[in-house]
C-alpha cells in the first residue's frame, strides 16, 4: 500500500484514483446509478413507451411504431399548446426579465428607499409554490368579488376589466404574467449579483462623462451582464417550457385547449385520456425541443459571453 | 482652465465623519498632489471634486462657479480612474469616443478629436482593439485619451500609475508630468507614493487621518514639514524620531547617556518645553560618521551598527542606541560593519523639533521670514 501511495502520488487524478480505487469507484459509481435511476430510466422508457398504445392499466402493450407521432403532426391541440409556450416564452423573456433587471439596477443605483425589503419582497414569490399562487390570483382575478377589477374600476380605468380567465384571447397572457410575477424575483437577484460584479467606475467614468440611466444600462450594464443573461434565458426557457402547476390550478387547458401548453397536454393525454403511449410522444418532442434550444443557445448566445 | 477651492468641505457616512474641515485651494494650471497613506480620505476628496459622492458639508467651487451640488458632467472635469475602468466591451476608439457620442459631438468632429489624442498617447494602432488586449501602460494611455478628449477645466486622477510596474511607471510618471507641461490644465492628482508627489506636483497636499496635514510646494514640505506626521510620510528612508527631554540647554536622555546641545538660535522656539519630551527629528542624510578613535564630543552620539544595506551609490545602515533607532545615508567609500560601535554627529542646521504630544513642528518658519 505504502510502496503504491508513492508510486501513483503525483497529484493527478488518476494518481488519485489508483490510489483509492474503492473511493473512485463509488463515488463515480453511485451518482451515476442514481442518475440512471431517476433520471435515465425515465427518459428512455419514456422513449420506448412512445412507440406503444397502452392505456396505462392493461397487462399488454401494443406496439405501434411511428403511428403516434404521425397522429402528432396532425394534432391540432399539439399546435395550440405549442403556440401558447411559444407565447408563454415570449412574455416571459420581456415581463419578468426586464423588470427583473430593472429592480436590480434601481436598486444598485441606490434609487429606492429600502432596497433589501424592496429585493425580500420581489423574491418572496419565487419560494412560493405556484399552485398557491394560482389560487391566489384566483381570488385576485375573480370576476364576482376580485380584488383587481374594484382596483381597475375604483381609479376610473373600468374599461380595462375582463374575464381574465374566461377570454379565450387574453386567458393564456394572464397565466403567463401571472407566472412572471412569480418568477420576477429569480432574474432580479441574478442581475443584483451580477450587477455588483460590473466594476463600479465604468459607472462612475460613464456617468462623468454625462451618461443618463438609460444610457448606462444599455452601454455600460448589460454588455457587462451577458454571462448573466444568457444564464438567465436559459432559466426562463426551462421554465416556460415546464409550465405546468398553473394551467392545472387555473384554466385546466380551458377555453377549448387554447391555454394549454405542452406539459399540461402530456398530462391531459396521458392521465384523462389514457393514452399514455401519446403522451409519452409528446413528451419526447418536449424534451428535443427544450435540448435543441438549449444547444442553440449554448453555441450562440454564450459564444464569447464568458470572456474577459 | 479653472481654479479648485475647496472651503470647510467635510465628508460624513452616516454621521460617522471621514473628511473634516478641508480647505484649499488648487491655482490655475497647477499640478497639485494629493498624498496620504491608505485610508486617509484622498480618494473620498478626489470623488467629492468629481461630483461622484456627495459632500456633505461647505462649499466646492470650479473656475468661478459653485459646483458643490452639480451633477459630475456639469463641473467641467474629466477623470483618470486607478483600475482605468475602461469599457471591456467597446474598442479603445468607442471607449475615447464614448462622451463625444452623449455630448452629441459631430462625427467628423470625433473622429478628428480621436486621432489627435491617438497620436499623442501613441495609441493610433491599437484603435481598433478591445481593452483585454492591451497592457497596463497602454490601458493607462487610453484612460488618459479617454479624458484628454473632453477639454476639461481639471483633470482628476486617482492613482493612475499604481497598477503599472515599476519601470513602467517611471515613463508615464515622466509622460504625464511632460503631458501637463504641454497641456497646461489645472490637475489634482492622488498617489500614496511620496516618491511620485515629490516629483510630480507643484504643490503636494500632505493628508491623515481626514485631515490636510500641511499644503506646499513639494522642497517646502521636505525641509519644513508642518509637523511630525508630514516629516515622517515624506522622505525615503524616513526621518528619524528620537524622543527626548529638553533642559533648556540640551536635549537629553539619561537612560543611555544621550546628550545632543540645542544651538543657541533655536532655543527660543524650544523655550516653553523646559522638562518636557521633545522628538528630534534628523533625516537619515544629515547623520555623519566619525573616523575610528575620534573623541566623543558634545554632539556625537554612539551607536550600534545592526544592518548594513549596500545600494551601490549608498550604503544604508541600521543604527541603535538605547531604545533609540535610527537610519543614516551615508557614501559608498564607508566601510562599516555589521555590529560595529560607531560615533556620529548630527548635523544640527537641519533637524527638526516636534512637540513631544501634539507632533507640531516647534520652529514657526512663518514668524521666520
Ligand atoms: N462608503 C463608505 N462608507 C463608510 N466609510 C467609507 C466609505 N468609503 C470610504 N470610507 C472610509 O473613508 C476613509 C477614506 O477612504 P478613501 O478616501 O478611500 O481613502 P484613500 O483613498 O486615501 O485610501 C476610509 O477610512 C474608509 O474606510
Ligand atoms: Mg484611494
Amino acid at each position: 500500500m505504502a510502496s503504491s501511495a508513492s508510486r501513483f502520488d503525483d497529484g493527478t487524478f488518476v494518481g488519485f484514483a489508483r490510489r483509492h480505487v474503492f473511493v473512485t469507484m463509488f463515488g463515480v459509481a453511485v451518482p451515476l446509478l442514481v442518475f440512471a435511476c431517476f433520471i435515465g430510466y425515465p427518459i428512455v422508457y419514456t422513449i420506448y413507451l412512445s412507440f406503444f398504445e397502452w392505456n396505462g392499466m392493461a397487462p399488454q402493450k401494443k406496439f405501434v411504431g411511428l403511428a403516434n407521432y404521425a397522429y402528432l403532426l396532425h394534432d391540432k391541440y399539439f399546435y395550440i399548446a405549442l403556440v401558447n409556450n411559444a407565447k408563454w416564452l415570449i412574455v416571459s423573456l420581456v415581463f419578468p426579465v426586464s423588470l427583473g433587471f430593472l429592480i436590480a439596477y434601481v436598486m444598485k443605483a441606490r434609487l429606492v428607499f429600502a432596497p433589501s425589503l424592496l429585493r425580500t419582497i420581489v423574491f418572496f414569490p419565487v419560494t412560493m409554490s405556484l399552485i398557491a399562487v394560482g389560487l391566489m390570483f384566483l381570488l385576485i382575478l375573480n370576476p364576482v368579488f376580485g380584488a383587481f377589477d374594484t382596483l381597475l374600476r375604483s381609479v376610473g380605468l373600468g374599461f380595462l376589466v375582463h374575464e381574465w380567465f374566461g377570454d379565450y384571447r387574453i386567458a393564456l397572457y394572464t397565466l403567463a404574467v401571472i407566472s412572471g410575477w412569480a418568477f420576477t424575483g429569480m432574474p432580479m437577484i441574478f442581475y443584483f449579483a451580477g450587477l455588483g460584479d460590473v466594476p463600479k467606475e465604468t459607472f462612475d467614468a460613464a456617468r462623468i462623462e454625462g451618461a443618463g440611466h438609460w444610457r448606462m444600462i444599455r452601454s455600460v450594464a448589460l454588455p457587462q451582464l451577458r454571462p448573466v443573461t444568457a444564464i438567465i434565458v436559459m432559466l426562463t426557457l426551462f421554465e416556460s417550457l415546464r409550465a405546468f402547476d398553473l394551467i392545472a390550478v387555473l384554466t385546466k387547458g380551458a377555453p377549448f385547449g387554447m391555454t394549454n401548453v405542452l406539459g399540461y397536454l402530456v398530462y391531459m393525454e396521458s392521465f384523462w385520456n389514457s393514452r399514455f403511449g401519446y403522451g409519452a410522444a409528446l413528451s419526447v418532442v418536449i424534451l428535443v425541443i427544450a435540448g435543441s434550444l438549449a444547444a442553440v443557445l449554448l453555441g450562440k448566445v454564450l459564444k464569447g459571453a464568458f470572456d474577459v | 482652465m479653472a481654479e479648485v477651492s475647496l472651503k470647510n468641505v467635510e465628508k460624513r457616512y452616516a454621521m460617522v465623519p471621514v473628511l473634516s474641515g478641508l480647505n484649499l485651494d488648487i491655482a490655475d494650471g497647477e499640478f497639485t498632489v494629493l498624498v496620504g497613506p491608505s485610508g486617509c480620505g484622498k480618494t473620498t476628496t478626489l470623488n467629492m471634486i468629481a461630483g461622484l459622492e456627495s459632500i456633505t458639508g461647505g462649499t466646492l467651487r470650479i473656475g468661478a462657479r459653485d459646483v458643490t451640488t452639480l451633477p459630475p458632467k456639469d463641473r467641467d472635469i474629466a477623470m483618470v480612474f486607478q483600475s482605468y475602468a475602461l469599457f471591456p466591451h467597446m474598442t479603445v476608439r468607442d471607449n475615447i469616443a464614448f462622451g463625444m457620442k452623449i455630448r452629441k459631438t459631430p462625427k467628423a468632429e470625433i473622429e478628428t478629436q480621436i486621432r489627435q489624442v491617438a497620436q499623442r498617447l501613441r495609441i493610433d494602432d491599437l484603435l481598433d482593439r478591445l481593452p483585454k488586449a492591451l497592457s497596463g501602460g497602454q490601458r493607462q494611455r487610453v484612460a488618459l485619451g479617454r479624458a484628454l478628449v473632453r477639454r476639461p477645466g481639471v483633470f482628476l486622477m486617482d492613482e493612475p500609475l499604481s497598477n503599472l510596474d515599476a519601470k513602467m511607471r517611471i515613463e508615464a510618471r515622466s509622460f504625464l508630468t511632460k503631458m501637463h507641461q504641454e497641456v497646461g490644465t489645472t490637475t489634482v492628482y492622488v498617489t500614496h507614493d511620496q516618491a511620485e508627489a515629490m516629483t510630480m506636483g507643484s504643490k503636494i497636499v500632505v493628508m491623515n487621518g481626514g485631515k490636510i496635514q500641511q499644503a506646499a510646494a513639494p522642497l517646502e514640505v521636505y525641509n519644513r514639514p508642518a509637523n511630525q506626521f508630514v516629516a515622517g510620510f515624506i522622505g525615503s528612508p524616513a526621518m528619524n524620531f528620537l524622543r527626548l527631554v529638553y533642559d533648556g540647554n540640551a536635549l537629553l536622555d539619561q537612560a543611555c547617556r544621550l546628550r545632543i546641545e540645542v544651538p543657541e538660535c533655536r532655543r527660543a522656539a524650544l523655550a516653553g518645553q523646559q522638562g518636557k519630551t521633545v522628538t528630534l527629528g534628523v533625516r537619515p542624510e544629515h547623520f555623519r560618521i566619525l573616523q575610528p578613535g575620534a573623541i566623543p564630543g558634545s554632539d556625537s552620539i554612539a551607536f550600534n551598527v545592526d544592518v548594513v544595506q549596500h545600494l551601490g551609490h549608498e550604503i544604508l545602515l541600521d543604527l541603535s542606541a538605547g531604545d533609540h533607532r535610527c537610519i543614516a545615508r551615508l557614501p559608498p567609500s564607508d566601510r562599516s560593519k555589521l555590529g560595529d560601535g560607531r560615533l556620529f554627529s548630527i548635523d544640527m542646521d537641519h533637524v527638526h523639533y516636534f512637540n513631544g504630544d501634539s507632533g507640531e513642528n516647534l520652529i514657526d518658519y512663518a514668524r521666520q521670514q
